[in-house]
């Protein structure tokens, strides 16, 4: 405190030592909120075919369309950077070594100031949806969902599923999934 | 203009605050950067919106920056009242006739109180 660099100095570390603490605040004001929100999935189709894939060899694969509807823009609070949104489809295939799965369809990254309304009709999917069990034919019950995670300023990655999903009984009969390069 | 030559020119002693000076500007510039901080903290609360609040932190520690960082003559009401420099022949000390002439009077005080 005895010359101008001395004091600067301290000026700055105090300043850095009040913005860690409200930082800290703004953690606290987050930490226990419920960043789920209502999603509208609707209208799903599914048509299934075999495919031949490198290193798996013969699978079954899937292409899924439907309606999405969400409004994101309440979970921008003031400790919300980011979002990271994607759309899974979860089924089970009894008798194999992994009877849970979890695909993600499709995502999407909505920054800060950016608009947070999702509303897609036939959403087109992003990735490939692929079963080497070819448990997909006649699946009765492949449910679609949307999740979230919310990057904030400071604190927890929150990984939160949007309330409501919708269920589909997958055809039990291939069909190309898509129109031929001739045609 | 030499780094050196910069430095000792912040740290020339008209830079210098009395005690008294250094413990309220000390004082101001902590309040000054914790009301910016409280009122940073609402407003971004309010808007929903972080970067509101590092900036108000961010104009009140410049402002405190200018206001404590400075010696405005507020700061320098409580001189220190030094003692007459000695006669360096008393002290019989042959280095400190040399020195004793470019020494300032704060370095002056500190070898007193060595001795």
């Amino acid at each position: 405190m005895h010359n101008i660099l001395a004091r600067l100095n301290a000026v700055l570390a105090f300043s850095f030592t009040v913005l860690a603490g409200l930082t800290f605040l703004c953690f606290l004001t987050t930490a226990f909120k419920d960043y789920s929100t209502d999603v509208r999935v609707r209208d799903l189709t599914g048509r299934v075919n075999v495919a031949y894939v490198n290193g798996l060899g013969e699978v079954e694969e899937a292409i899924i369309t439907g309606d999405l509807e969400v409004d994101l823009t309440p979970l921008f609070d003031w400790n919300a950077k980011e979002l990271f949104v994607y759309l899974i489809a979860e089924y089970v295939t009894p008798n194999t070594p992994n009877s849970f799965n979890q695909i993600v369809l499709w995502d999407r990254i909505i920054q800060r100031g950016q608009p947070a309304k999702i509303n897609q009709k036939k959403f087109a999917q992003e990735y490939r949806f692929l079963d080497d069990s070819k448990a997909l034919k006649a699946n009765p019950n492949v449910t679609l969902f949307l999740q979230w995670n919310v990057i904030p300023n400071a604190g927890a990655l929150v990984t939160t599923r949007g309330r409501n999903s919708q269920s589909i009984a997958m055809p039990d009969t291939y069909t190309a999934l898509r129109q031929s390069k001739r045609a | 203009m030499s780094l050196a030559s910069i430095t000792d020119w912040f740290k020339f002693e008209w830079a210098y605050m009395d005690y008294e000076g250094q413990k309220s500007s000390e004082r101001l510039y902590q309040r000054t950067i914790l009301l910016a901080a409280a009122v940073g903290f609402v407003v971004g609360y309010y808007f929903q919106q972080f970067s509101y609040t590092v900036g108000a932190l961010g104009v009140g520690s410049i402002l405190s920056a200018i206001l404590c960082g400075i010696p405005w003559p507020t700061f320098r009401k409580h001189p220190l009242k030094w003692q007459p420099v000695r006669d360096a022949e008393e002290n019989g000390d042959p280095a400190d006739v040399q020195n004793d002439a470019k020494k300032t009077s704060v370095d002056a005080k500190k070898k007193k109180k060595q001795k």
